[in-house]
């Protein structure tokens, strides 16, 4: 099983969605199952290198399979994840 | 009850689109430093108008494009979306072609969408709005340290912590 990494904030925006937002939960345990097994690239790295989608978002991570980590970066609405990847909007950079 | 909107100024940090609720009155974010605090009479549209005014003045513009809203089809529409499933879609239709349809959307447009579902107390529409606002933000924010501030979870603690009933 994989640890999953997440910051405080996001955290707590994780907790507010889940209520109402099940399919998030369900997907962040399937990540920590395998998560390659459901990883879409983003083609994006600079960003995330991964996403996969859960109901009406989409669920922004990077993984290190030696050390069996998921590091949950965003979670964002599908339609404004849709831009970033389609270069409409620009995406934040680390 | 006071009809009057009342700004103090506080120093209190929040994200454009959050919203608290307290008895008699809503405390909106207008800016990242500002919180103003109105009173109002929920049944009111006329004066959630003058609220909205205020409102207006208040936030903060941001670099980003002006996008056409007829407001006050909007505001009709969230007067009625309180208890009609049908009328709630409908607003998430509108509201999800205004942050398709353009590259950015003009925030005050987004924040007066949260106010007046809040006003109306349309708890999904108010999940909604909120989730795109915030969201904006989240993602145009400076990309935070994930290595020092972040935390690893097992499923379990996470789930724990997330929620009991998930775990």
């Amino acid at each position: 099983m994989y640890k999953l990494f997440v910051n405080p904030d996001l955290f707590e925006h994780i907790k507010k969605l889940g209520e109402d937002f099940p399919s998030i939960i369900n997907k962040i345990k399937i990540l920590s199952e395998n998560p390659n097994s459901i990883a879409s690239n983003t083609e994006m790295e600079v960003f995330c290198k991964y996403y996969v989608n859960a109901g009406r978002h989409a669920i922004l991570f990077d993984t290190n399979d030696s050390e069996e980590i998921v590091y949950i970066k965003y979670i964002l609405l599908r339609a404004r994840l849709y831009k970033i990847l389609s270069g409409k909007l620009k995406a934040p950079t680390s | 009850m006071s009809h009057t909107a009342e700004l103090p100024q506080s120093n209190h940090l929040g994200f454009i689109g959050d919203y608290f609720l307290f008895p008699n009155g809503y405390k909106a974010v207008s800016n990242y430093k500002k919180v103003i605090e109105i009173t109002t009479d929920e049944n009111s549209l006329k004066e959630s108008k003058k609220i909205i005014t205020l409102l207006k003045k208040e936030v903060q513009d941001l670099p980003i494009k002006k996008e056409n809203l007829n407001l006050a089809e909007l505001a009709k529409q969230a007067e009625c979306a309180k208890n009609n499933q049908h009328q709630i879609n409908k607003m998430f239709s509108i509201i999800e072609n205004l942050f398709m349809s353009e590259d950015e959307v003009k925030i005050d447009d987004a924040v007066m969408l949260n106010f007046l579902a809040h006003m109306k107390e349309a708890k999904e529409l108010i999940d909604y709005i909120s989730d795109y606002i915030t969201l904006v933000f989240d993602v145009n924010k400076a990309e935070t340290d994930l290595e020092s501030k972040g935390k690893a979870y097992s499923l379990d603690e996470f789930l724990e912590q997330i929620s009991p009933k998930a775990a």
